[in-house]
């Protein structure tokens, strides 16, 4: 009895020291911010006196009712990444990993290159990428060759520019799903394929009826991970553009606030972010929902 | 099993077919491979060029390769004071505690949660999948109040510790590892009289190694290249990624390009060797289950 006690103090000792440092840092930069953050977006201050109020959030719906407010762009261009991600992005990964699985010739080589958009720093890539797509790079050579006159500046013009971003965001997203892609695919056991190949089943059964319900868990997180960042597009945007041409994002306004505003805005910018969050959580936890029961969870 | 005749012509009309297939596929993938090698063919060739030749022709191929702009980046990629080797060095300190403190903190929040019973756990668990699935975007005011009040800002180590959440994604890679690993050497080990650290230190940590080094990896790219931190938090202590962001502009006023696309090369050339090197362990090890609860 006594020993059982020992060893349950024991155990509680371990499990305290262990977890200590992650349940710390979930108070302090999860818990403790995101309160604070609750209580600045309600926070008001007139004349010296501290008071709550919606004020933020009566503003926000004013400037969303409003079609050519700013805060109704950033939220236009905010949510095209999630399907250019998701509906785009996403597939296109399955099938090159897939064909990356049936090993193309040269698999072990296009492994490395899919993945060096995600090595590479992002600052670096863009930087490349606006070089090449520049009327004076190579893009712009090869629309003076086509005779395409005036060349399009595609992140110089507003028609342009969010779209160049988008087809750029897609084009590097490969990398990470790929390799998430391929570890689940390795570990789809070959006597299904065996067994399914002496059936004299194509490629494409194959691929849909076998493959991807085999790695569904993995697609299915990448999806709700895709759904759950739809409001959190900065990167590529504040380093395309910053946010000029029209192409400015939520988070990148709330982002430029905090790095160039003077500390009175950060109230409404938060409302903002908060606003989005809490709109997002049903939406997050609904497809979660949906695609758990679309697809059981495979086991093997 | 006897295969008919008719079987196996099927069956060699299908692999036929997939050899066809797998060539398309092969063009295409070339295709797509062409446009993400060709830029830092075309950045390393840049990188060596002569700024004046590049001024009146940014594609031609260098008539003189000028290594001496590896040297005198040194001297001009300065950010806010700071030089390029020290923007390394605050590169290096970065990607290291970060990396450290997210793979620690992940991997005792994912063993802890993964392979013991207690009060908590799994509320625990409905944590991690929370703060990983629902990003709180407005949270970036407050936090940046809160570093500043708190003095955070311009300490490389302080900074750093933003890294240490044992609830992202991380967690979830690493939740799914410890959980298929069995538990039966660490039993073995309990009866022989091995307390919970050393269970978790000489039997499960050893088995994990895969696994760690390969989130390790990944979470160190991730750390390297974050200018959005350093950005806001570092603007006096740049990393290479950041200090880039802001050399650009210098560049471009001084027309120095060549210049600038060393200093990519310089902020890229580590990590692809690291990627390159640990490829298979890398692919292996990084599998991402379901999320449940």
């Amino acid at each position: 009895m006594l020993a059982k006690t020992k060893n349950k103090v024991y155990k509680t000792i371990f499990l305290g020291l262990m977890l200590a440092f992650p349940i710390a840092h979930f108070l302090v930069f999860w818990l403790y911010v995101n309160f604070d953050a609750l209580l600045l977006a309600f926070k008001q201050e007139m004349n010296g006196e501290l008071f709550y109020s919606l004020n933020n959030f009566k503003r926000l719906f004013t400037e969303l009712s409003i079609r050519d407010s700013n805060i109704f762009l950033y939220l236009r261009n905010t949510l095209l990444f999630f399907p250019a991600g998701t509906f785009i992005g996403l597939p296109l990964s399955i099938l090159f990993s897939y064909f990356l699985y049936k090993k193309v010739p040269g698999s072990k080589f296009f492994r490395v290159v899919f993945f060096m958009p995600s090595i590479i720093s992002a600052v670096a890539l863009t930087m490349l990428f606006r070089y090449v797509v520049t009327t004076t790079g190579p893009l712009g050579k090869l629309q003076e060759i086509l005779r395409i006159s005036p060349a399009i500046d595609f992140l110089g013009d507003e028609k342009y520019a969010i779209w160049t971003i988008l087809f750029y965001s897609v084009w590097v997203s490969f990398g990470y799903n790929i390799v998430l892609l391929s570890s689940a695919m390795g570990r789809i056991p070959t006597e299904i394929f065996e067994a399914g190949e002496i059936d004299g089943v194509g490629m494409r059964t194959e691929f849909f009826r076998f493959v991807v319900p085999m790695i569904w868990p993995t697609i299915s997180t990448l999806i709700i991970l895709g759904v759950a960042n739809m409001f959190n597009v900065i990167g590529p945007v504040l380093l395309m553009t910053g946010g000029t041409k029209d192409t400015g994002t939520l988070a990148l306004y709330i982002y430029n606030q905090v790095k160039y505003a003077n500390e009175n805005v950060y109230g409404y910018a938060t409302a903002v972010g908060l606003f989005f969050t809490v709109i997002l959580l049903p939406v997050v936890y609904g497809v979660k929902y949906l695609l758990e029961k679309v697809g059981q969870d495979v086991q093997y | 099993m006897k295969l008919s005749h008719e079987k196996i012509r099927e069956k060699r009309r299908i692999s036929t077919k997939h050899k066809i297939v797998l060539w398309v596929v092969f063009a295409l993938f070339l295709i797509y491979a062409f446009t993400i090698i060709y830029p830092f063919v075309w950045a390393t060739l840049t990188s060596l060029r002569d700024r004046d030749s590049f001024g009146l022709n940014p594609l031609a191929f260098p008539d003189k390769f000028m290594w001496s702009n590896y040297v005198r980046i040194f001297d001009l990629f300065i950010v806010n004071g700071v030089g390029l080797g020290n923007m390394f060095f605050n590169s290096i300190v970065y990607t290291a505690l970060g990396t450290l403190f997210s793979t620690v903190s992940s991997t005792v929040a994912a063993y802890c949660i993964g392979k013991y019973k207690f009060h908590g756990k799994n509320l625990l668990y409905s944590i991690a999948i929370f703060t990983m699935i629902i990003p709180v975007v407005g949270a970036m005011p407050a936090t940046y109040q809160l570093l500043t009040r708190i003095n955070f800002k311009d300490n490389l180590v302080l900074i750093s510790l933003l890294w240490g959440s044992g609830f992202g994604f991380n967690f979830l890679l690493l939740f799914g590892f410890f959980k298929s690993i069995s538990w039966s050497y660490a039993e073995a080990a309990h009866v022989d009289g091995a307390g919970h650290f050393r269970v978790f230190w000489s039997v499960m940590l050893p088995q994990a190694k895969p696994a760690l080094i390969a989130v390790a990896i990944i979470t160190s790219i991730g750390v390297w290249n974050d200018y959005l931190t350093p950005f806001l938090y570092l603007e006096n202590m740049p990393t290479l990624s950041y200090g880039l962001y802001e050399f650009e502009i210098t560049a471009r006023m001084e027309r120095e390009y060549p210049l600038l696309f060393a200093g990519i090369m310089i902020s890229t050339l580590p990590l692809l060797i690291i990627f390159i090197a640990f490829q298979k362990t890398i692919i292996e090890n990084t599998v991402a289950g379901g999320l449940k609860g």
